[in-house]
């Protein structure tokens, strides 16, 4: 009896040993939208984003103000993650985009500074 | 990219599996829960081949694509196989009959868990495989993408695209899985071609194990698995690997008939040979490949096999007719090679060259490691044994599979001699014959070392 079911048990300690033992690591991860966003934290190349955007309309709307309150070189752009993004390229270092966010702020638009996209 | 999407994937796989086992009943039916059971892996094959092949077909006369039309597809074959397979004799085997655990050696269970726990990884890096891969992203995905938005074959989007005249079976089967994960996900419709590569995998395990002695099975299997060019690749949502697992299938099942007779192993030859051609352009050369292969090796019993392998043969051709005349009514071009016919003739420089590619891609350890080799071993130990049929069979599929191969380069002069992915697509065919490889070896190696593999128990 021992014999015909012992190699049977190996199967399936086996089976279940390797996803016990990854799933004990964590939960598995499923990606989200925002993991196509990633937080400048360091100078370098930054992009300073005015938002993500599931429809086209409602980013254009958004580049329209973003526009008409003095941010030219704005453009709408994919994110990677199936939406769009109306973003600023070209920001060297944090300083400088904290600068910009501020501007923005007192203009009543809202910044993230993001790391760009390689 | 989350739960849902694995869910509905697994849903689809389970209704795929459950027509497959209708297939299988009309076939052959089975005697026991526990044959069922072995035989799981080849009624899920069965069960993908039909139903694309009807899918592709409901295509091509413009039945609206969508979750209707895919379920109901899937429906009409199980009820119409349940219905075959009761019209002619076969009965359910009572809910207790071969309910006992199946007799499983060391052998086997060191190899078993080692093979699962491989899919398992594998599972990991298909479901967050990005899509990269050139073939998948350049036409195979917007192929299945357009079938999934415009509910069929758009015209204007499927003139434009490169690559027009391939057949549609991969496209139809990723447009349904992008219905059923509810969203075209090019992510996780990796985990679609992981679900047919265990299939594959089992319907191997399932139609040797017990014939065979799992030193010869398992061994050849993991090799196979781990080969670094399979390992990278089979996930990706491409024709390649679905065309060599369709084929290995059918290839194996009918070195089966070679040793059996039993005509419901042609008969599923025959449903898989038919997904062959529908699945990629070279399938038309693989699915003639076996079919002569068979023919000479019972040339002595003609008159009995010949009808029935030639049946299959034209069953399987036929099935491509309907694409065929699509192609023509669309004018799409046949897709036909550069310098076919007299072409070759003012390309006989490329003769020596693509020959030399050919097989020295097949021997190349850093993509197949010893698969190839090791099928010559265990064809030269039958022949040396005494064997006659299963050596021949696998010989002439191996040197029809090489012309192939060698044809495909130097047939098309545009292609460089090459391995390289971009330049010559020479690895991804030479598949083919690794994918073969655990499927005939271990019947090979089994009549090297006892002349003929014994058939195991069967309805």
């Amino acid at each position: 009896m021992t014999r015909r079911f012992l190699p049977i048990a190996l199967v399936f300690a086996a089976a279940i040993a390797y996803p016990v033992g990854v799933v004990s690591g964590g939960a598995p991860h499923f990606p989200a939208r925002s993991d196509c966003v990633h937080p400048a934290t360091k100078d370098g190349e930054i992009d300073a984003v005015f938002g993500h955007f599931d429809k086209r309309s409602d980013a254009v709307a958004r580049l329209r103000v973003v526009l008409g309150r003095g941010f030219t070189g704005s453009k709408i752009e994919g994110d990677g993650c199936g939406r769009l993004k109306v973003v600023v390229h070209g920001i060297p270092t944090l300083a400088v985009g904290r600068e910009l966010a501020a501007e923005a702020r007192k203009v009543g638009l809202g910044v993230t500074l993001e790391r760009a996209a390689p | 990219m989350n739960a849902h999407s694995i869910g509905g994937l697994f849903a689809l796989n389970l209704l795929l599996l459950a027509v497959g086992v209708t297939i299988l009943y009309a076939l052959r039916g089975w005697v026991s829960w526990t044959e069922l059971a072995r035989l799981s892996g080849v009624a899920y094959m069965l069960g993908v081949a039909a139903t694309s092949v009807v899918w592709v077909f409901e295509l091509i006369v413009g039945i609206s694509f969508g979750l209707v039309t895919i379920i109901g597809t899937g429906a009409v074959l199980a009820v119409a196989a349940s219905f075959a397979g009761h019209r002619v004799g076969h009965r359910l085997p009572g809910i207790r009959v071969g309910m006992k655990i199946p007799r499983l050696s060391f052998v086997s269970a060191i190899f078993a868990a080692a093979t699962i726990v491989y899919l398992e990884a594998a599972f990991r890096a298909a479901r967050l495989a990005g899509l990269y891969e050139f073939d998948a992203w350049a036409f195979w995905v917007p192929k299945a993408k357009a079938i999934y938005y415009f509910g069929g074959l758009d015209e204007q989007f499927f003139r434009e695209l490169i690559n027009q005249p391939y057949p549609p079976l991969v496209p139809a089967l990723e447009a349904v899985t992008f219905h059923f994960m509810g969203a075209p996900d090019v992510v996780t419709v990796h985990l679609q071609f992981w679900f047919l590569f265990v299939g594959f995998t089992a319907a191997v395990v399932g139609l040797l194990s017990g014939r065979v002695p799992p030193l010869f099975l398992w061994p050849s299997l993991l090799l196979m698995l781990v080969t670094p060019h399979v390992g990278g690749h089979f996930y990706h949502p491409t024709a390649d690997f679905l065309i060599d697992e369709f084929f290995a299938i059918a290839a194996l099942l009918i070195a089966l008939w070679l040793i059996d007779r039993k005509d419901w192993q042609l008969l599923a030859a025959g449903i898989l040979l038919a997904a062959v051609v529908l699945t990629k352009r070279e399938g038309y050369a693989f699915g003639a490949s076996v079919i002569v292969a068979a023919l000479v090796v019972t040339a002595r019993e003609r008159r009995a096999a010949w009808p029935k392998l030639i049946a299959v043969g034209i069953v399987a051709a036929a099935a491509a007719l309907p694409w065929r005349i699509f192609l023509a009514v669309r004018g799409l071009g046949g897709g036909g090679p550069e310098a076919g016919g007299t072409g070759l003739l003012s390309n006989l420089d490329r003769a020596w060259p693509s020959l030399r590619l050919a097989v020295s891609t097949l021997f190349d350890y850093h993509l197949w490691l010893l698969v190839t080799p090791l099928a010559v071993v265990a064809i030269l130990a039958a022949f040396a044994a005494g064997a006659r049929v299963l050596p021949l069979y696998t010989t002439l599929v191996l040197v029809f599979a090489v012309v192939a191969f060698t044809y495909s380069t130097w047939a098309f002069p545009s292609l460089g001699i090459s391995r390289e992915p971009a330049l010559n697509p020479i690895v991804r065919l030479t598949g083919e014959v690794v994918l073969l490889t655990p499927a005939l070896v271990p019947l090979l190696l089994a009549s090297a070392w006892r002349r003929v593999p014994p058939v195991v128990e069967d309805a």
